[in-house]
């Protein structure tokens, strides 16, 4: 345990809507200057200073190896934040005092004196500006320099090993994706970060939980009294899960190589959609709590044998074709691709849950690039009447009901219902009752990054992996690679604008399914 | 059924039409026109008083029929809340149907609007709908308008009209634009057929009797009404910012030891009326907040001397409060200032109906007669004074020359923050609107204020309880 020494809460915020307090602190980037923070980061912060106060204190030190002055590196925030915050252009008066807490440390990221140079302005920011010795360091860097920047933030005495209130500040460190390309090197990774920081003070983003639609899974499931109920092996027959993509990989050769289909999504963004759709309710919404039902969920999944991998695995790769009347290269003709590669760009799955509620229910996910469209969605398909009472008035080719809930786009929750169709005869129609995020809360959502950096800044990590999630998911996957790779299971291509190989339609036809028509 | 034989028939389409892209480009017109005219029936439909959810359902029918003719998606009805606007006129009437048709995307919903007529013949009761779509966020979002223009005689009987049209099941507002006729049979039964009522003390001409009846209403409903005011929602940056100030362990210290307060609001000329219900209600809070204990003062009526309170904190340290008129502020009226929100909502639209990147900040460059303005009473500066130990500390959050940006500022004898600037936009009705809406249990913290605010007002309410 920390030896934490705890402020009484402020009285002035008592009662007030957003009880959410943002302390006075220092955001450290390293890579400062890459897209990520040009992109994403530096936007997305001075959203947060216009519209959810940020202390006056807060401040924000880019570190990266290019030879920028301070200045220079507040022109490049003023152009990030004029090209991609949804709120620009930006606004003079907020700007000023925004850009005055913004400040440039040029280093190597495995340089231990650009460390002491970083220390001191962190120590004067704290006497000049407040910042109380409270520090977030987020790595917008290639995952390599994870393990260096980790342990020469320890060696050098920058971070404190504190992910909470202290007499002399805390810190924390938020990771970006990927963690790792597998277990082993997940557990590395992890090992060097824990050089410098214990695991309460790293935040692991997966941006999909920073997502408002995917935050309103556990809000339907646990703030709803209707669905709990009918939430398991008694009432629903399967669940699928699509992550779907109509792009291809946008010259991103370099990782997709590495990566694949079931690196790149599976292994997080589906995993915490599984989760999150088949967890049991926590006592409380509090971050370990939340998270410790997730991890029993994938505790709960058996590991695959090779023959399972063989029938209950399909994987695909994208091969040349037409998208909208016009020709796009296959995968293996993509710019910096090989030639051979054997990267899948499309996988399928069956997964089972073994646990009291979900026992005999298959999950089926598949994910993919240059499929038919982009869309995201959880479907629920529930069983059918156990008496078909409307024999012949079309109740035999009644779909069954299947609650969706789409992540994107779309964004909102549709129950399919079988109704009668009017008129003398009976008959019947499968209807659709849809609920619109945008039609009934026409708000824009915040951006996932403007909600995980405010909550790693206020201590929440209700929306960050824990190791323990993300060792979990990558043994699962860890297993199907290495059977793939092992047995030589055959990778048949698929065409662009498809759902991705036929092979993926036998996997579930064998259970006597298909696949949902999006 | 009679139709409005003045109604224009292309803007009874595009009010009537369901389909998202045959209207979205039109709204903005539409809401122009609507704006312009002199009557705001103009463009709906009169119906019979008996028959208004029959016409809906049949207006919503043939909005759906037209659009699948023409062979694009029908839209689908939908209404997360019953908003019902007592208006005091044709003024009030057109600013609370400009703020509904602006946070119909935000707030799908049945508005019913009541505009009373006074020295006016016909019908005791005319009732009008229309129906409309709204596609500002891109996605589409449908909203219904039912007009009933009353007669002064038939006022009092108005809750048999109106509760009836309530959607079963929704939550229901009551919006009540400037002085509601307090304790009255009317306006109480209407209270006690919503959830919540929404009223404006700003909009008030004698501010702190108002308060004093608001607190009143408060406690005797309390059971089955929570209040609203959009005063509330304007001063949420304000007790941001003072928050902020203490909440680092450094300045926490300085919080209990505050010993003078100094609150000052918008006037306009020396004789004109104050509302000083801003100011009482940002002291309710930071005493209801704090633990103070009225002691004496108050009871001041106008005039242009200082409102002075004397309250002690919970260590019995004498605080002194003062309220003070900044004269000579440019004020708009909640007309000029909707009506100019309703102009950059028009461009928004314009640009997201043409897919362009936002030019302008939503909301925030209204400015009625393209200057700077605030509204009646709003936060001009506070400033907290505290010792500690013989040194004087002073925490200030001011609002900048430009009206629309405050800065922070404290003076410590070491270890002040730095100065913030934020941003601090006039939020026309809409806004406020839509703010309100998002609230359905009591708002526990402006009930606390009103209450402290009523005890320093009248300091005999603190007696008698």
């Amino acid at each position: 345990m920390d030896a934490t020494l705890t402020l009484a809460p402020n009285p002035l915020r008592q009662g007030m809507r957003s009880a959410r307090t943002v302390q006075p602190c220092v955001l450290v980037i390293f890579g400062a200057t890459g897209d990520l923070t040009h992109r994403k980061l530096l936007p997305a912060l001075y959203n947060l200073a216009i519209e959810q106060p940020l202390p006056a204190q807060f401040s924000v030190v880019g570190v990266a190896r290019r030879p920028f002055s301070d200045d220079e590196f507040r022109q490049q925030a003023l152009d990030s934040i004029n090209t991609f915050s949804r709120r620009r252009p930006v606004n003079p008066a907020i700007w000023d005092t925004f850009s005055k807490g913004l400040f440039y440390c040029q280093s190597q990221f495995d340089d231990a004196a650009g460390y002491a140079k970083l220390g001191e302005l962190l120590d004067k920011l704290d006497q000049e500006r407040g910042t109380q010795g409270n520090r977030i360091f987020y790595l917008a860097t290639p995952p390599s320099f994870y393990g260096s920047i980790g342990e020469l933030l320890n060696s050098s005495g920058v971070a404190k090993r504190s992910g909470a209130d202290t007499q002399h500040g805390w810190s924390r460190v938020v990771v970006e994706k990927p963690f790792g390309h597998d277990l082993a090197s997940a557990r590395e990774l992890n090992a060097n970060l824990n050089k410098g920081f214990k695991e309460n003070q790293i935040y692991r983003i997966d941006h999909y939980l920073g997502k408002e639609t995917v935050q309103n899974i556990m809000v339907m499931r646990f703030g709803n009294g209707i669905f709990e109920p009918i939430w398991n092996r008694q009432y629903i027959d399967n669940v699928q899960i699509t992550v779907a993509e109509s792009i291809g990989i946008e010259g991103r050769a370099d990782y997709y190589e590495q990566a694949g289909a079931i690196r790149d999504m599976v292994q997080n963004h589906m995993m915490q959609l599984l989760t999150l759709t088949a967890m049991e309710p926590p006592n409380t919404f509090g971050a370990n709590a939340v998270r410790d039902e997730k991890v029993k969920v994938l505790r709960a999944i058996p590991p695959l044998m090779e023959s399972e991998i063989a029938s209950d695995t399909v994987r695909g790769q994208y091969g040349p074709g037409l998208v909208g009347g016009e020709a796009v290269p296959g995968y293996c003709q993509e710019k910096n691709v090989d030639p051979h590669s054997q990267t899948q760009t499309f996988v399928a799955l069956k997964l089972l849950i073994e646990n009291w509620r979900w026992a005999g229910v298959p999950f089926y996910l598949r994910t993919g690039k240059r499929l038919t469209k982009r869309v995201t969605e959880i479907a629920i398909q529930f069983k059918r009447p156990p008496y078909l009472l409307f024999q012949g008035a079309g109740a035999d080719q009644m779909q069954p009901n299947v609650l969706s809930m789409r992540i994107q786009p779309n964004e909102g929750i549709s129950l399919q219902v079988s109704a009668k169709v009017p008129g003398q005869e009976m008959r019947l129609r499968t209807v659709n009752m849809d609920f619109l995020y945008g039609s009934s809360f026409g708000v824009e959502p915040p951006e996932a990054y403007e909600r995980l950096l405010l909550d790693a800044m206020v201590g929440d990590s209700t929306l960050f992996t824990r190791i323990d999630e993300t060792e979990l998911a990558w043994s699962l996957v860890d297993t199907i690679v290495r059977a793939w790779e092992t047995t030589k299971s055959p990778l048949p291509q698929y065409e662009p604008g498809t759902w991705g190989p036929k092979e993926a339609d036998a996997l579930i036809e064998r259970d006597g399914k298909t696949w949902r028509r999006l | 059924m009679a139709e409005n034989t003045t109604a224009d028939n292309t803007q009874n389409t595009a009010r009537n039409s369901a389909h998202p892209d045959a209207n979205a480009g039109q709204n903005g017109q539409q809401a122009q026109q609507t704006q312009q005219a002199q009557d705001v029936t103009l463009t709906m439909r009169q119906v019979e008083p008996t028959a208004i959810e029959t016409e809906l359902d049949n207006s919503w029918r043939e909005a759906n029929a037209s659009a699948l003719a023409s062979g694009v998606h029908a839209g689908t009805r939908n209404s997360v809340m019953t908003l019902l606007t007592y208006t005091g006129g044709d003024d009030q009437t057109r600013r609370a149907l400009t703020a509904i048709e602006a946070m119909t995307a935000q707030h799908p919903s049945r508005a019913i609007l009541v505009a009373p007529q006074r020295d006016r013949d016909g019908a005791p009761i005319e009732a009008y709908i229309a129906t409309q779509m709204q596609n500002i966020t891109g996605a589409p979002s449908y909203g219904e308008e039912i007009v009933i223009k009353a007669h002064d005689g038939a006022v009092p009987h108005l809750p048999g009209v109106l509760l009836p049209l309530i959607v079963s099941g929704l939550p229901s507002f009551l919006w009540w634009m400037g002085e509601p006729p307090w304790r009255s049979e009317a306006f109480e039964a209407l209270i006690d057929g919503s959830d919540r009522l929404i009223v404006d003390t700003s909009e008030m001409r004698q501010a702190e009797r108002s308060l004093l009846a608001l607190e009143d209403l408060m406690r005797r409903k309390k059971s089955s009404c929570a209040i609203s005011d959009f005063n509330a929602s304007r001063q949420q940056p304000w007790r941001e910012l003072v928050a902020q100030f203490f909440d680092g362990p450094d300045q926490r210290a300085w919080l209990s030891s505050i010993d003078r307060v100094t609150i000052e609001y918008a006037a306009g000329a020396e004789d004109d009326p104050e509302n000083p219900a801003q100011a009482y209600l940002f002291a309710g809070w930071l005493a209801s907040r704090l633990g103070w204990r009225i002691l004496g003062g108050g009871g001041s009526q106008g005039g242009d001397e200082s409102r002075l309170h004397t309250l002690a904190s919970q260590t019995n340290q004498k605080i002194t409060l003062e309220l003070n008129a900044r004269y000579g502020v440019a004020q708009a009226s909640w007309l000029d200032i909707t009506a100019a929100f309703a102009k950059v909502q028009l461009a928004q639209a314009a640009q997201m109906q043409a897919a362009l990147p936002a030019e302008n900040e939503p909301h925030d460059h209204a400015h009625p007669q393209g200057k700077p303005t605030v509204g009646p009473g709003a936060l001009m500066m506070v400033a907290l004074h505290a010792t500690v130990n013989g040194q004087m500390g002073t925490f200030t959050v001011a609002r900048e020359a430009d009206l629309e940006h405050a800065s922070t500022l404290a003076q410590l004898p070491q270890g002040a923050p730095p100065s913030q600037t934020v941003h601090l936009p006039t939020l026309g009705e809409a806004l406020l609107l839509a703010d309100q809406l998002q609230q359905l249990e009591h708002d526990t913290l402006y009930e606390e204020s009103l209450t402290m605010a009523a005890q320093l007002i009248n300091p005999s309410l603190r007696r008698n309880r």
